[in-house]
């Protein structure tokens, strides 16, 4: 059996370190900019080797399937021909970027990192929730909580067997240096204002790249350049970008992005130099797409998925149609445009009027919803004015893909502190817990 | 074979000096199936290096001014021999998904749908053509570069563009794939915006403007699923200032 009691004592001490380190996520609420501490729990989420095994299994699978589906998108659409995915979930999604067709990425790596969440039911299976590509935030959230439970209780982690999880930089610079085209590696930053400035700060830090925003960087004679801070000028090999697809290259995508780099995608797309993530991998991780991520594992990999998607219903189908409307109420209903935890509606807990009008409006678009059982989480406990409290809570395991994909022996264990809430996203109030994945 | 000369001039003016001024052009041609270029060049004032880059849209001239300057011009010329009867060859019809969805600019509303009902089920491109022959008036001035197909429809007014934009949208409602085309039109003039159809296996060029089907007075610059596609210009700059532009293109015949 794990001990954990003599960790959790420190609870408050590793609390206040993490607050002194910056760990804090920004929010733009009512137009203001505010800083919030994200509460850490000491007491983990405790994943067994075989668990590990088969989730690693899984994920490794899952992601492989996204990434050739993402590949064949934007060129040969073997997927779409054979009747697997429905064009109108592919080219309508707010995830395809029409500039990347034909585009093809340094060693084909679409999503050098995925964070993929998952919910684990009361009879302990697992499923996922969620496929995350664009640029998943969260992994430096458990690195530095680990290394401050191992300063608070280093016996802890002497006694129970816990595999080590301080190696993500490491991993996180292998992708990176798998894909490089010849020169240095940058992470690229909005900025301080952006929610997870932390997290770049910490893994260009961790990783030893340049911590750079876009004005430092320019394109000239075709390749991208970091002027540094001697006054000379770098040739950038790598780009790990925290700023999404939209925002990267005013001239190639919203012009009136501020942040990014004029001419980056043109770059990028001669070969001469890595985006990560790739561009225009929002396709495969839509909320609407993700029904279909068991039907292309079986199409490009020709294997059953060893993970299960939660039970999910596209209101575009018919038959599906009528099984939403049917049970309504036990079922919670997705708005496939957004993320964070906005846009998620749980039937029985709209009033009757309520009821109708989100009937109506799904009626009109059933495209843009899917619907999901509500599943029954297992409870982890949290611990409440120094009594164990049971909470929803979930998992985001990172897969770095470099020349095989590798699923880190941790994760992002996020839970929701209201008792009667099912969703955990940070940015709706919610704490983390470090994840360990046990060598036993 | 029609033989076209064509020469593009673009003059931007800013109010005060800018730098840092980054863009990209397009406004050559690319060879294809229906026609070959014989030649052509491009140079931008004042002078700085450029490269050529080609991407799904067409061909694209990329360059970063660094100094300040408070105007710039761009002049593209060239020789096109157009191909007579030749179309360009679609892709297979499942990789044509883009061109069926309707975009922000194309989405329809309540005009868009009611003109969409009044179409017959079978020649529907030219039964489009002969509508906006018959009702959209050409009006430069009452729109602009962003105004949707929606918007110019409850008007029935606007430039080249808002024709093709409407074309587009009724032809995606009836199912048919389609793509914008921006390019070059014989005589003076500006840029010029028409439609490419799908019929069999290649794409129809079809000019709702001049309510005609594109023939070898026409050439291709550039082609997308709308304008934000395919602008012609597209800059960023340092500077606190107000870009005017001015652009003109002249097309003629060559004989030889």
């Amino acid at each position: 059996m794990t001990d954990t009691r003599e960790l959790v004592q420190h609870t408050e001490a590793i609390n206040e370190l993490l607050a002194r380190y910056g760990v804090k996520f920004g929010l733009y609420k009512n137009g203001t900019f505010k800083e919030q501490l994200f509460p850490f729990d000491a007491i983990p989420r405790i994943i067994s080797a075989d668990d590990f095994s088969y989730l690693d299994h899984g994920l490794k699978q899952r992601v492989t399937a996204l990434n050739c589906f993402i590949s064949d998108i934007y060129g040969d659409k073997k997927i779409i021909r054979d009747q697997v995915v429905p064009e109108e979930f592919v080219f309508d999604s707010p995830g395809y970027l029409h500039q990347c067709e034909g585009q093809k990425p340094p060693r084909g790596i679409w999503s050098h990192i995925s964070g993929i969440d998952l919910v684990q039911a009361l009879d302990k299976s697992w499923f996922i929730l969620e496929d995350n590509l664009r640029v998943p935030s969260g992994a430096s959230y458990p690195m530095i909580a680990r290394e401050l439970c191992r300063r608070a209780s280093p016996k802890t982690f002497q006694t129970n067997g816990v595999v080590d999880n301080r190696d993500y930089a490491s991993l996180l610079r292998s992708a990176m240096d798998y894909v490089n085209t010849g020169g240095c590696t940058v992470v690229l930053t909005p900025g301080r204002y952006n929610s997870a400035y932390f997290e770049h700060s910490y893994l260009a830090e961790k990783t030893g790249a340049h911590l750079v925003s876009g004005s430092e960087l320019t394109v000239e004679d075709g390749y991208l350049w970091f002027n540094g801070y001697d006054g000379q000028k770098e040739k950038v090999g790598t780009v790990y970008r925290r700023i999404s697809d939209d925002y990267l290259d005013p001239l190639n995508f919203r012009a009136d992005s501020l942040i990014g780099i004029p001419h980056l995608y043109d770059v990028f797309r001669q070969g001469h130099v890595a985006l990560m993530n790739a561009p225009g991998n929002g396709v495969a991780d839509d909320k609407g797409i993700y029904y279909f991520v068991p039907k292309m594992i079986r199409y490009y990999l020709g294997e059953e998925p060893i993970l299960n998607n939660a039970p999910t219903y596209l209101p575009f189908y018919k038959d599906d149609m009528k099984y939403v409307l049917d049970h309504f109420d036990n079922l919670v209903l997705k708005d496939v445009a957004e993320a964070g935890g906005y846009g998620v509606v749980f039937g029985s807990k709209m009033t009757s009027q309520q009821k109708t009008d989100f009937i109506a409006l799904l009626k009109k678009n059933p495209r843009r919803f899917i619907a999901q059982e509500v599943i029954d989480f297992l409870d982890l406990d949290i611990m409440d004015n120094g009594k164990p409290v049971a909470r929803k809570a979930d998992l985001r395991a990172y897969i770095l893909m470099g020349e095989e994909p590798i699923v880190w022996k941790s994760g992002l264990t996020r839970f929701s502190r209201n008792p009667d809430s099912f969703i955990v996203n940070s940015s709706q109030g919610g704490g983390f817990k470090d994840t360990w994945v046990l060598s036993h | 074979m029609g033989r076209l000369g064509f020469l593009f001039q673009l003059q931007l003016t800013f109010s005060e000096p800018v730098n840092h001024h980054a863009f990209q052009l397009r406004c050559l041609p690319k060879s294809s199936v229906r026609q070959q270029v014989v030649q052509s060049s491009f140079r931008v004032l004042p002078e700085c290096k450029t490269i050529m880059s080609d991407d799904h849209f067409g061909l694209k001239q990329l360059g970063s001014m660094i100094t300040l300057h408070a105007g710039f011009s761009v002049q593209a010329e060239g020789i096109v021999d157009i191909l007579p009867g030749m179309c360009e060859k679609a892709d297979s019809n499942w990789k044509l998904g883009p061109y069926r969805q309707e975009t922000f600019l194309t989405a329809p509303g309540f005009v868009l749908k009611g003109m969409a009902a009044e179409l017959p089920e079978h020649n529907v491109p030219a039964a489009v053509m002969s509508l906006l022959s018959d009702r959209f008036v050409y009006a430069p001035g009452k729109t602009h570069a962003k105004t949707t197909a929606e918007e110019a429809a409850a008007q029935m007014q606007g430039v080249c563009q808002d024709e093709a934009h409407i074309m587009l949208s009724l032809l995606r409602m009836k199912g048919i794939p389609c793509r914008y085309i921006v390019g070059y039109m014989l005589g003076e003039g500006s840029t010029h915006a028409w439609v490419e159809v799908l019929q069999g296996e290649t794409w129809i060029g079809l000019d709702p403007t001049n309510h005609r089907t594109v023939n070898d007075e026409y050439i291709v610059i550039s082609a997308g699923r709308d304008a934000n596609d395919c602008p012609v210009n597209r800059g960023v700059f340092s500077g606190a200032a107000e870009q005017q532009s001015q652009s003109s293109v002249s097309v003629w015949h060559i004989n030889d």
